[in-house]
């Protein structure tokens, strides 16, 4: 029985063991924490930062009569209607989207710019491993500003209308994560993009900027294709409409039409794509 | 851990390299032996550069193929990587780190646990004695500081075999010596084999027991040090007198004197190496005899320079040998 049991600790510490192993070897953790480490030690975290909590710090909220006495549902309600716009025209438009584009073309362009790529190929590293860690940095990036951000924003919300904690709680746990998923969601296209865009050209200014205008350029176009029926809700705002529209209330009155699921798995393909680019443009790339 | 079947680490098959329509590297059969230092030598713009980065899949072959350890370079890149260390021609790091975090990330980079990278980032700083900096912004680090790091990161892994593009070329003479000595502890401790680009061949000769010279991208020169110098046939003495119009014509009465020339009151004299130990005799005669004073009298070419120079088709006439 003892016997039993002391194998039974020695295949678990030898099974835990191998899985630390196997961890260790998942390279693309590695540059995602010095990713993360470099970029929060930097200035640009403070300052990426404030641009996002500038509409906390500018907003003026709309007059709310008798808030003290509206019901929870309703407050959630109007905390959505109000916060949709903040988030489709600032936390995931274009001011967001050329931080994101920044940010992000910025994690391989420097490496190639800076010439430090050529540690990071002649380790035993996948490019895909490369391409995934920065990736996965970036997100993290976001996530680290935007959570405080939505978090300090929500608070704002709640103490102006002289709410208070159970408000905020219904808040935290509902519209705001799908508020970020949104945000999150629409940054990583544009952050997929600008990596993919990286790897093609060294400067991470011009695949900032090369995403932003590739992103406009798409949607004028769309707009001006004669053949295509309601042309205008195929724009990136849109789609995003469409998802937040899933669960925010955005004044009842269903404004953007479509399938949120599709427009979901469009960012996901295209987020996907991206990736495939940069990691195929890297294993293709030569350094001389 | 350092085992090899093959007996050649490194090999190159007609590996060619083209940048638009200039061949670079040109049919190139490289052959780098198991444990040893090998030297690859060539002029500033010859391709050593352009063969270290093919080698390491930097760069990929317009034609040809590398195996190293008996793989192929780009099928096997990773696998490859996990026994190679590289140190690039100028010191590439990450600036904004300190020396410390800078290897440790290095190490973490070939899967080492985070325990495993510290000990081994604090032993590589030791071995390049920057213990004392280990906490020093790179930015804030010497010319010759960063290149040791650079070679503390390219030993991190311990590798079997450690590539190093021009490992002196931003050193002082001192800071020379320092860094082959350390090249040379490396393999005498760790049984590493080095593969090393230079341009400057009495630092070679120091340290490699191979070499290979590349010129205008085509391989001119291959093999053991001990084996290319028994077929140098002749050597350049230099000899600086005080009346060096006196001696002249008794220096070309000599007759085993191949050459002579005169270059700022400097004699360069090229003999059949053989007959070495009769100029030796000779020279001090005739100055003596002459009545001039001697200042300088001296083998101005190691065998290997001679053997070097012969291979590029280069005319020795004296003076340093600048490539």
């Amino acid at each position: 029985m003892l016997e039993g049991t002391s194998s039974f600790k020695e295949e678990s510490i030898a099974l835990v063991n191998k899985i630390i192993r196997r961890i260790y070897n998942w390279k693309f953790l590695t540059i995602l924490s010095m990713e993360i480490n470099t970029f929060v030690k930097s200035k640009k975290f403070i300052a990426i930062f404030v641009i996002f909590l500038f509409p906390v710090l500018v907003m003026s909220f709309p007059p709310l009569e008798n808030a003290s006495k509206i019901s929870l549902s309703s407050f959630l309600r109007f905390f959505e209607e109000n916060t949709s716009d903040e988030i489709l025209s600032y936390w995931a438009g274009i001011p967001a989207q050329v931080i994101a584009a920044m940010v992000a073309s910025e994690m391989i362009a420097r490496e190639l710019d800076k010439e430090t790529i050529k540690l990071l190929f002649t380790k035993p590293l996948r490019k895909a491993e490369i391409v995934i860690g920065k990736f996965l940095a970036f997100v993290m990036i976001l996530l680290l500003v935007l959570i405080p951000v939505l978090i300090t924003y929500s608070t704002v919300f709640v103490l102006t209308y002289e709410k208070g904690y159970e408000e905020l709680l219904a808040i935290l746990s509902s519209s705001f994560w799908w508020g970020l998923g949104v945000i999150l969601l629409s940054l990583c296209f544009v952050g997929s993009l600008a990596i993919a865009m990286s790897t093609i050209l060294k400067r991470s200014l011009y695949a900032a900027l090369a995403t932003i205008l590739l992103i406009i350029a798409v949607q004028l176009l769309i707009v001006t294709l004669p053949f295509l029926k309601n042309a205008d809700t195929y724009t990136f705002a849109y789609q995003l409409g469409v998802i937040l529209e899933e669960v925010y209330y955005l004044g009842g009155s269903n404004i953007y039409k479509g399938d949120p699921y599709l427009s979901f798995t469009f960012f996901m393909v295209s987020i996907i794509a991206s990736l495939i680019v940069a990691e195929v443009t890297l294993v293709r790339k030569e350094v001389p | 851990m350092h085992s090899s079947s093959t007996s050649y680490l490194i090999e190159t098959f007609g590996l060619t390299k083209f940048f638009g329509e200039q061949c670079v590297v040109h049919n190139l059969n490289l052959q780098v032996p198991s444990g040893t230092i090998f030297g690859f030598l060539g002029p500033n713009g010859a391709g050593k550069s352009t063969t270290i980065k093919l080698i390491l899949d930097l760069l990929r072959p317009t034609f040809g193929k590398i195996k190293i350890f008996g793989l192929d370079s780009i099928l096997y890149h990773r696998e490859i990587m996990t026994r190679i260390g590289y140190q690039p021609e100028k010191p590439i790091l990450y600036e904004n780190l300190n020396a410390f975090s800078f290897l440790k990330y290095m190490a973490r980079l070939y899967g080492f646990s985070p325990k495993d990278a510290y000990e081994r980032a604090k032993n590589a700083l030791e071995f390049v004695n920057l213990g004392r900096k280990a906490f020093t912004v790179i930015k804030n680090l010497s010319a010759g500081q960063k290149q040791r790091l650079a070679l503390a990161q390219a030993i991190i892994n311990d590798p079997e075999l450690l590539i190093l593009d021009e490992p002196t070329s931003n050193l002082d003479p001192l800071g020379r010596i320092e860094i082959m000595d350390k090249i040379k502890e490396l393999v005498k401790e760790k049984n590493m084999t080095v593969f090393i680009s230079s341009h400057i061949l009495p630092e070679i000769e120091r340290v490699c027991d191979y070499v290979a010279v590349i010129n205008n991208g085509r391989l001119v020169l291959q093999g053991k040090i001990s084996d290319l110098v028994k077929n140098v046939k002749d050597t350049l003495y230099m000899l600086t007198v005080s009346d060096p119009g006196i001696l002249k014509p008794e220096l070309e009465k000599l007759e085993y004197v191949k050459e002579i020339t005169l270059q700022d009151n400097t004699f360069y004299i090229s003999i059949d190496i053989d007959n070495v130990e009769l100029l030796w005799k000779d020279v001090p005669k005739l100055v003596s005899s002459l009545n001039l004073v001697l200042r300088e009298f001296k083998s101005v070419r190691s065998p290997l320079e001679k053997s070097f120079l012969d291979a590029l088709g280069v005319k020795d006439v004296g003076g340093h040998i600048i490539l």
